[in-house]
This record gives C-alpha cells, sequence and structure tokens, in this order.
C-alpha cells in the first residue's frame, strides 16, 4: 500500500473576528507546503491538492497548480496529484489544463498525477455557470480532448458540445508519456465502476470501509481487465481511499488534537451545500456555537445512531467522524491492515482539516511515517504482485505510479 | 459487487446483457435507454421499492422507534433521464436529451445492475407478510 496525504487548506475564521486577519490564509499555504516538504523526506508517496472555488473555510486552495509548483520546488521525490482538476471547460479550458498539466511535470522532472473530476457543489459550478446535468459529460469531453493535446503534434482540432477549438500544437508536452497517470474523483460508487472501465485511476472520496473497498477493489479491477475503451492513451489502474488522519501517541492525545478538525470538516461542508451568504458567515463561529451547546449535543448523540444509507450523505456523516486513523499508532495500524487486506493501491489522508495546529500535524506525520508506515511498505511487493495478477491481459498501455 | 451473472430472471439478465453490449460498442444513447427501460420495469414490478422522495423524510415511518432508510439509492437524477411518476403511480421515464456520453451510460448502466440484483435479495410484501 501507498501513502499520500491531501490539502483542502481550510481557513477556518477566526472566532475574535468576523473574517479572517490579514496573515491568516498565508500562514495556511506556508505550513502546508513545510507539511509536504517534510512528507517527502519522511517518505509519503503522494500528495495532492484539491481544487474548489467559493467555498470559503473549507478549501482556500482554488488555484493549486500554483501550490503545487511551490511544493515541487521544495521536494525531491513525492508525488505531485491534483485531486482534482475541476474539468467543465467553463471553469478550466482543457489547452489551460494541458500547458499547466504539463508545465509542472516538466519542473517537478515527471512527478504529476493528474486527477481530474467534474466539480460537485452548486456554489462552485453556479459561479462559473455550470449546469448540475452537464457536468458528468463536460467532465469526459474536456478530459479525454486534454489527454489528446498532451500526446498529438499538433492537436487537430475540435467541435465539441463544452468546447471547440482549431488545430494548434498545445504545448509544453509533458515529461511523462504519453501523459501523466489520469485519476478520477469517485465519491459514489457508482464512479468507481466507471472509472475501471474507463482505464483511469479513481480517488474514492466516499470515506469507505475496508468491507465497501473490498468488494469495489475486486470489481473495479476486473472492469480494467474488460474496458473497452479507455479514456486516455494510456491506462492508471489504481483505487485511492481517503481517511482524516491525525497520529499520536495515544488514543486520547490523538482525540484531543485531531477530532475537533474531523468534526468541523464535515460541518463546514454541510454548510457549503445549504448556504450562500457569501463573504459574510463566520462558519467556525457557528461550528464552536453548535458544537457547545448542550442541546446540541443531545442531538448530535440521536443523530449519530445511523449511519445514512444514501452514498452523498454517507460521506459527509463519516467526514465529520473520527473514523479509523485519528489516534495512536497501533490504532492506526490496526485499521489499516484492513485496508491493506482489501487491496486499495493507496491511502490519502486529510490532515489538516479545521483549525488543527502545524506543530501537531508535523508530529502526527513523523509518528505515522516511523512507527506505522515502514510495515506497509516492507509488504507493498506483495501487492504489487497481486496487482500484476489483476492486470494479466490488459490489452493497453500502462502508466500508473503505483 | 452486482454483476450480470448475479442475475437469476433470464429477461431481465437479457436486457441488462443488451444494455452492456450497446455501451461496450459505443452506442451510448442506446445503452441508456435500454437501462431506463429496465429500471422503469423494476420499479413498475415492486412498486414497494420505491424511493417515494415525492413524500420527503416523512415517509420514513418509525418502527420501534428507528426510522426505515430507502432500500436504493435514488435514480441519477441530474444525468439526463429523470425518474417521475405519472397519474397512476407509475413509473416514468422522461429524457431530458438526446445525446449522452460513455460516463452517463456507465452511471445509468451501473445503477441499473445494481438495482436489479438488490431486487432479489427483497423478497416482496406479500411473500413476507410485511406491510411495505
Amino acid at each position: 500500500m501507498k501513502f499520500g496525504i491531501t490539502f483542502q487548506l481550510q481557513t477556518p475564521r477566526p472566532l475574535d473576528a468576523d473574517t479572517w486577519h490579514d496573515d491568516d490564509e498565508q500562514k495556511i499555504f506556508m505550513q502546508a507546503l513545510d507539511q509536504i516538504e517534510l512528507a517527502d523526506k519522511l517518505g509519503i508517496d503522494y500528495v495532492f491538492f484539491n481544487e474548489h472555488h467559493f467555498l470559503e473555510e473549507y478549501c482556500h486552495d482554488s488555484a493549486p497548480e500554483v501550490v503545487l509548483a511551490a511544493a515541487a520546488a521544495r521536494t525531491k521525490n513525492i508525488r505531485l496529484g491534483h485531486g482534482i482538476v475541476q474539468m467543465p471547460p467553463a471553469v478550466n479550458h482543457p489547452a489551460r489544463v494541458a500547458e499547466r498539466i504539463s508545465s509542472l511535470d516538466i519542473v517537478s522532472n515527471g512527478r504529476v498525477e493528474f486527477g481530474t473530476g467534474e466539480g460537485a457543489t452548486p456554489t462552485e459550478l453556479g459561479g462559473f455557470n455550470v449546469e448540475q446535468k452537464e457536468k458528468k459529460a463536460a467532465w469526459e469531453e474536456a478530459t479525454r480532448e486534454c489527454l489528446r493535446m498532451m500526446n498529438m503534434s499538433p492537436y487537430p482540432g475540435f467541435e465539441g458540445r463544452y468546447f471547440s477549438m482549431p488545430e494548434r500544437n498545445v504545448i509544453p508536452k509533458p515529461i511523462q508519456k504519453p501523459h501523466p497517470p489520469v485519476w478520477v474523483a469517485a465519491s459514489r460508487r457508482e464512479t468507481m465502476l466507471a472509472a475501471g472501465r474507463m482505464g483511469i485511476g479513481a480517488i474514492g472520496f466516499g470515506f469507505d470501509t475496508p468491507g465497501e473497498l473490498t468488494e469495489r477493489v475486486a470489481r473495479y479491477y476486473e472492469l480494467i481487465r474488460g474496458s473497452r475503451r479507455p479514456l486516455g492513451l494510456a491506462m492508471n489502474p489504481a483505487v485511492a481511499s481517503v481517511g482524516n488522519m491525525h497520529c499520536a501517541p495515544t488514543n486520547e492525545q490523538a482525540i484531543a488534537e485531531g477530532l475537533e478538525g474531523a468534526q468541523y470538516f464535515g460541518f463546514v461542508f454541510g454548510w457549503m451545500a445549504g448556504h450562500l451568504n457569501h463573504g459574510r458567515d463566520n462558519i467556525y463561529r457557528e461550528f464552536r456555537r453548535r458544537r457547545d451547546s448542550e442541546a446540541s449535543a443531545a442531538a448530535q448523540e440521536k443523530a449519530t445512531e445511523m449511519e445514512p444509507t444514501d452514498e452523498s450523505a454517507r460521506a459527509l456523516y463519516r467526514m465529520g467522524r473520527r473514523g479509523a486513523f485519528i489516534g495512536s499508532p497501533e490504532f492506526i495500524r490496526n485499521n489499516l491492515r484492513q485496508y491493506e487486506e482489501a487491496h486499495v493501491d493507496t491511502m490519502l489522508f486529510f490532515c489538516q482539516p479545521g483549525g488543527r495546529k502545524h506543530e501537531d500535524i508535523m508530529e502526527s506525520l513523523e509518528l505515522f511515517c516511523t512507527k506505522v508506515m515502514p510495515e506497509f511498505k516492507d509488504r507493498h511487493y506483495l501487492h504489487q504482485k497481486w496487482r500484476e495478477e489483476q492486470l494479466d491481459g490488459v490489452k493497453f498501455p500502462i502508466n500508473s505510479s503505483i | 459487487m452486482a454483476r450480470i451473472s448475479d442475475v437469476t430472471d433470464a429477461s431481465l439478465r437479457g436486457e441488462l446483457t443488451a444494455a452492456e453490449q450497446s455501451l461496450d460498442e459505443g452506442d451510448y444513447d442506446e445503452s441508456v435507454r435500454r437501462s431506463a427501460a429496465i429500471y422503469q420495469r423494476i420499479l413498475t414490478e415492486r412498486p414497494d421499492l420505491r424511493i417515494t422522495r415525492r413524500a420527503g423524510p416523512a415517509v420514513l415511518s418509525a418502527i420501534n422507534g428507528r426510522p426505515i432508510q430507502p432500500r436504493f439509492q435514488p435514480w441519477p437524477d441530474n444525468l439526463g433521464v429523470t425518474l417521475t411518476f405519472d397519474d397512476n403511480e407509475q413509473p416514468l421515464m422522461k429524457f431530458m436529451k438526446d445525446d449522452f456520453m460513455m460516463s452517463e451510460a456507465i452511471t445509468y448502466f451501473e445503477h441499473t445492475l445494481d438495482a436489479a440484483v438488490r431486487v432479489q435479495e427483497e423478497p416482496p410484501p406479500e411473500q413476507t407478510g410485511e406491510r411495505a
């Protein structure tokens, strides 16, 4: 199993002011770069940066290509992933995406992972006038053509439903040929299965359990083997799963330092889905008010009795909980073994949700990488053997970092 | 995880095979039409398994103090095919567009396949004696 960290650059508003202090955002950005530099030195395999727009406090990472470029300059080995680029052309024109991905691949010496996605919330898509019912189709058209642009000289041009352009040579070209490994954000089961049929990696943003993943990974690789029409010019057979992670010497310390961030994560995402008071709400203050009130605690206890069955609601529910990776090294290790048995290729961890302290995050990374990660790295060759069996008979070229 | 071979009803299995074949041949519009027709058939034959979203949260009736969760994931309404119900409460698939992409066709196919397998796992109420 491989490991990565993934960032949203969450920036809660302060409790003592209605909006951020002048240096709040910069602090979060620069601390993230320090965390990535440490992760690289400790042997973490991937860093992924999300892309969201207008989602205040939840994600201030609206230009991940910039932050990833800064990370490229400060690191040597860690792979640099978009988790994900929003591909509807109204948000990111595919030629510009091809240019940025290729440029990042060059300056990082071939370390890019090209995660793609449709976009999710009405807040974001509405800001760019993308209709919800068109986003999946727009993603597909734009991603397919973007990959062709990275590979063809010249690109012959395209007349599509969501964008059109004449013949041009889109430059530069990436170091990784025919293009970097491609992923898609897959918070829903059907999207993971679609990723299998289309020959691309799936980043499972549904906070899936080992039981769910055991079934899905098996079916995913079955569909990879049977894939007739890969989306790209090379396949990336890979499944990543996400979780909130904070590692401390004891469970109690991990929960004290890390749980609030997870709870806030779920709260602020839910807030973004329903509230549109742009530039005015102090969401962190509201989170603390509700969390700290007695009535709220009783309501929360009642609400936690049953996990939603709707996949989107369930992801939100799990996002805000302790889950499997906030705890001592032993706690995390025991849970990770179940994910390893499910044959997940890569675990991606949110380490910086909410107001989690930078010093605590750095110590957590150090502890995780020295006390938990090594045994999984040592056994990764077994996973690769299993993976070779899964890919036996695949007829298409493969470009994957797993 | 659902596979066509898990479906015991021969005619349903045949329809799903045809839908997947259209998908594999690149005829995504036909695949979506077939998947939508299959799903409509399932809901027509098994009205007890409908997600009655129209009724809202109140439809989740409580038994022994615990709410009942819907059995199926809702039909993906936002990809161009909308599930509606006519005046006789019969399911109708309404097509909001004619052209579909591979990813949309896959989504509809996998959703329908999953529903076809889950239907087998949920016997009709008259067989169990339960009220829906």
